[in-house]
């Protein structure tokens, strides 16, 4: 019998049957719970209310954990067969998706949060590099005076009569058409630049409002 | 550092390709709670961590293929977020339930010819090919037999499954 304001040997009863579970001398289902909770019960009042709240507490968590091990027992003395007997009744591929779906399990693992990994980074970041930039001069060749970048082969005015022609059957059209099927950027400057000197020399126009390019 | 930090990191740590968490023995050892208080204190443990990381959505899973506990989300959880890798093939689930059942009769292995009794489908090798790139199961060309990896373990939660198949069976007998 406790007294009935101090639950402390209750509490003590509780965890000793924890210890006991969790060191595997004694297995919820062969014990039974009933005189714990009727002890609660009988001194259970509302001035000990507060007090008994922890033992309580206690004691359900071993009927919930009771309950646990008894559908695990049931669970084993059911017929093993049982994955068999649902397939035999040819249930849908969508059904058996589903069920399995309830039953899928995400793993909990952040490579980038792993210390395998912070190790890694650290490891490689933490090296001393061990290549050491080398400077090596440019060699210069004489060349007799002559001139070492290529001359183009054509005057700026000539490519650019080039480029007109072969723009001049797509006008008017809208700025951004006469880039369209070029993809090479250094091409696409090339014929920028040659774009601006056509307008400012009149030769085509380029309305801003309509984004236009005509003649 | 204290028991509980031990614990997260043994758990959610990953060995080889398919292998995540630690085993019981891997636990105690590090741990290292003497003889006497080994069940103890890995119980004890447990329990606690399992109580601290519920709210966050996390739990305690043990994969009875390859006997290692590990850390995973909650199943409602992944539910919720439709975590789903069948989702536009329930053909591919179904053959690896067949899979799975099929093991389960025979410790963990199983033959094609086994396979194809109860899954009748024509392109069945397809499907186990396709769960094999998944790292689900592994083929053996030569016998034709099919083993689990130990990453379906962590996966599929067979209890789970189990009970859910018997909750719909006795709903349909009713």
């Amino acid at each position: 019998m406790v007294n009935d304001d101090n639950p402390t040997d209750i509490i003590n009863q509780i965890e000793q049957i924890k210890n006991d579970v969790f060191s595997g001398k004694l297995s919820l289902i062969d014990l039974k719970l009933s005189p714990i909770f009727q002890e609660l019960k009988n001194t259970l009042n509302m001035v000990n209310l507060i007090k008994y709240s922890k033992p309580f507490e206690g004691a359900c968590g071993l009927l919930s954990q009771k309950f646990e091990e008894l559908q695990k027992l049931l669970n084993a003395l059911q017929d093993d067969e049982i994955f068999t007997k649902f397939i035999e009744k040819n249930p849908s591929d969508e059904l058996i998706a589903s069920l399995l779906m309830k039953s899928w399990t995400k793993i909990f693992y952040l490579e980038s949060m792993s210390l395998k990994f912070l190790n890694y980074s650290n490891n490689r970041y933490s090296q001393e590099r061990k290549s050491i930039e080398r400077i090596e001069h440019l060699q210069i060749q004489d060349h007799k005076g002559s001139f070492l970048l290529n001359v183009p082969e054509h005057e700026f005015t000539e490519k650019m009569q080039i480029y007109f022609d072969q723009i001049s059957y797509l006008l008017p059209c809208k700025f951004e058409d006469l880039f369209a099927h070029e993809r090479d950027q250094i091409k696409i400057y090339e014929n920028f630049v040659y774009i601006l000197h056509l307008i400012q020399l009149g030769i085509i126009k380029y309305n801003k409002e309509k984004n236009l390019v005509y003649q | 550092m204290n028991e509980i930090s031990i614990l997260m990191y043994l758990l959610s740590q990953r060995g080889s390709h398919h292998e995540f968490g630690a085993t019981r023995e891997e636990i105690i050892d590090r741990l290292n709670p003497g003889k006497k208080a080994e069940n103890f204190v890995f119980n004890n443990v447990m329990t606690k961590l399992s109580n601290y990381i519920d709210p966050l959505g996390f739990q305690i899973n043990y994969n009875p293929l390859n006997s290692h506990w590990y850390l995973s989300i909650k199943n409602e959880i992944t539910e919720f977020f439709g975590a789903n890798p069948f989702n536009e093939h329930p053909s591919l689930a179904a053959t690896l339930f067949c899979t799975l059942t099929c093991c389960l009769k025979n410790r963990g292995k199983t033959s094609i010819q086994e396979i194809k009794k109860i899954r009748k489908k024509k392109n069945l090798i397809s499907d186990l090919k396709a769960l094999e790139t998944k790292g689900y199961i592994s083929i053996n060309s030569k016998n034709r037999s099919v083993e689990l990896t130990p990453l379906i373990g962590y996966q599929i939660d067979i209890e789970r499954l189990y009970n859910n198949i018997v909750l719909m069976m006795k709903d349909e007998i009713k």
